[in-house]
């Protein structure tokens, strides 16, 4: 349900790489592959997750159209 | 009317409360206090609890059994005037109104009109928890429908500023009551569903007021839009009190604004918590299978092939020792036998032999003058005869 490069998916996916590396009877070639997909998606969510962006928009309408400003707070 | 007291007493908890409760209950007595009743409570009793609110505050009430005939009938939504006392209870810090007579001054029509549009909605299954949609694990992108001016806005930005990271923010400023509110909050509702890319979660919401005050989110309207939204909505109306139809046809619902932006503060926090975790698990994994391998090749150096690869030589030599005996033992046994055949034959052949048996006394007689076997033999004729030991020559007679 969820796209594949949306955070869900990611993270999602994380998951299952630790479960399936979990499994004894995979062999070692498997393995390094698995691990090294999970750790370059551990550092793509690593970077999101990190972000300390903060922005704060305020939705406005120009004629037809949808704007977007910066949001100043009146009463902060 | 403050009594003069030292400054530099240390109050017990008791002795401050009684102070308080002294001042309260001796100046506030016949009070008349008009609100809106909420929360109303009929115990079993026959007294009535209830609170009375406006926009701003809320104090508890009690209306006593045997105040009841003097009063109007209690109803939830209704405006009324209290006649009555404030009481202190110091045990639990909290004060209320002890009601000598409520006199409603309008009905709650608003609540009448609630509970119907409530019901209508209910069963066409506007709020049934199957329609209810998932907050994402980690909402970046929030949308708040609020006033732009009220304490709301202000609640919410300022707990995801202090607690949240990788935001972006997008604030469809509405009129939260009166005229044109509803309208504008369905538009908002409209244009925060198309942006792009979408937003994770949208906070609809205003800070606490009347029944009359929060209407808007009880307007069929705006219930069936946010009813309709794929973005997830959190509502987040007035206090923890006040609930309106927005909350049921909510995804998720909030006491109040703050506590929606904590909600989605809180859900980050579980995600990273999480993926902390998986984090420490793809490190444990890679080791494992380490540990694992390790082990395995461990086990199989230890064999004692590898750790003294002679004794597999010294073996197979020893087998090939034990063998070679075998064989020469075989082959000993075989010329001991025949060697004893040997022998055995040699002294039948010996027994057959002339000079054996010369040697059990009998002689070869020949004749002397040619030699030849004397089987037989004339007077005077001349013998040499062979024994086993001898040879003589003799004469017949």
């Amino acid at each position: 349900m969820t796209k594949p490069n949306t955070f869900e998916a990611k993270l999602t996916k994380l998951e299952e790489i630790i479960t399936r590396l979990d499994d004894e009877a995979l062999d070692l070639d498997d393995s390094t592959k698995l691990f090294e997909e999970g750790v370059k998606l551990s550092k793509e969510l690593s970077a999101k997750l990190s972000d300390i962006k903060f922005k704060v928009e305020a939705l406005k309408t120009k004629g037809d159209e949808l704007i977007l400003t910066p949001f100043e707070s009146q009463n902060a | 009317m403050i009594p003069p007291f030292d400054q530099n007493k240390v109050f017990t908890v008791t002795e401050l409360s009684t102070i308080i409760k002294e001042m309260l209950e001796g100046v506030l007595n016949g009070i008349k206090i008009e609100g809106e009743i909420s929360n109303l409570k009929k115990a079993a009793s026959g007294h009535m609890y209830f609170d009375i609110k406006d926009a701003g505050a809320l104090i508890s009430a009690v209306l006593f059994k045997g105040y009841a005939n003097t009063s109007d009938r209690l109803e939830e939504g209704a405006k009324a005037v209290i006649n009555g006392d404030i009481s202190c209870y110091i045990k639990q810090g909290r004060y209320q109104i002890i009601a000598r007579q409520v006199l409603v001054t309008s009905k709650g029509d608003l609540y009448a009109e609630f509970q119907k549009l409530k019901a209508t909605l209910a069963l066409e299954g506007l709020f049934d928890a199957k329609r209810k949609k998932i907050l994402p694990k980690f909402p970046t992108r929030i949308g708040i429908i609020t006033s732009p001016t009220g304490a709301a806005v202000r609640d919410i930005l300022s707990v995801l500023k202090r607690r949240g990271r990788n935001l972006e923010i997008v604030i469809a400023p509405v009129l939260v009551q009166g005229e044109g509110s509803k309208e504008q909050i369905v538009q908002a509702l409209k244009n925060l569903n198309n942006l792009t890319p979408a937003l994770d979660v949208i906070l609809l919401g205003r800070g606490g007021g009347s029944i009359e005050d929060l209407w808007s989110f009880n307007e069929e309207l705006t219930v069936r839009a946010v009813a309709a939204s794929k973005v997830p909505i959190i509502s987040c109306v007035g206090h923890e009190t006040d609930f309106t139809l927005t909350d049921f046809a909510a995804d998720l619902r909030a006491p109040t604004p703050s506590a929606a932006a904590e909600l989605v503060i809180e859900n980050s926090q579980n995600t990273i918590k999480h993926f902390q975790q998986l984090n420490k698990l793809l490190a444990q994994s890679i080791n494992l299978i380490y540990e694992r391998l390790k082990s395995r090749y461990e086990a199989a150096v230890s064999n004692k092939i590898f750790k003294e690869p002679a004794t597999l030589f010294l073996k197979k030599e020893q087998l090939l020792d034990d063998t070679k005996e075998q064989l020469f033992n075989a082959i000993d046994k075989k010329l001991k036998q025949k060697t004893q055949q040997l022998d055995l034959l040699a002294q039948r052949v010996l027994l057959l032999s002339p000079q054996a048996v010369l040697k059990r006394g009998y002689s070869i007689t020949r004749r002397v003058s040619d030699g030849s076997l004397a089987l037989s033999s004339l007077k005077g004729e001349r013998l040499r005869v062979q024994t086993a030991h001898d040879t003589f020559e003799v004469e017949t007679i």
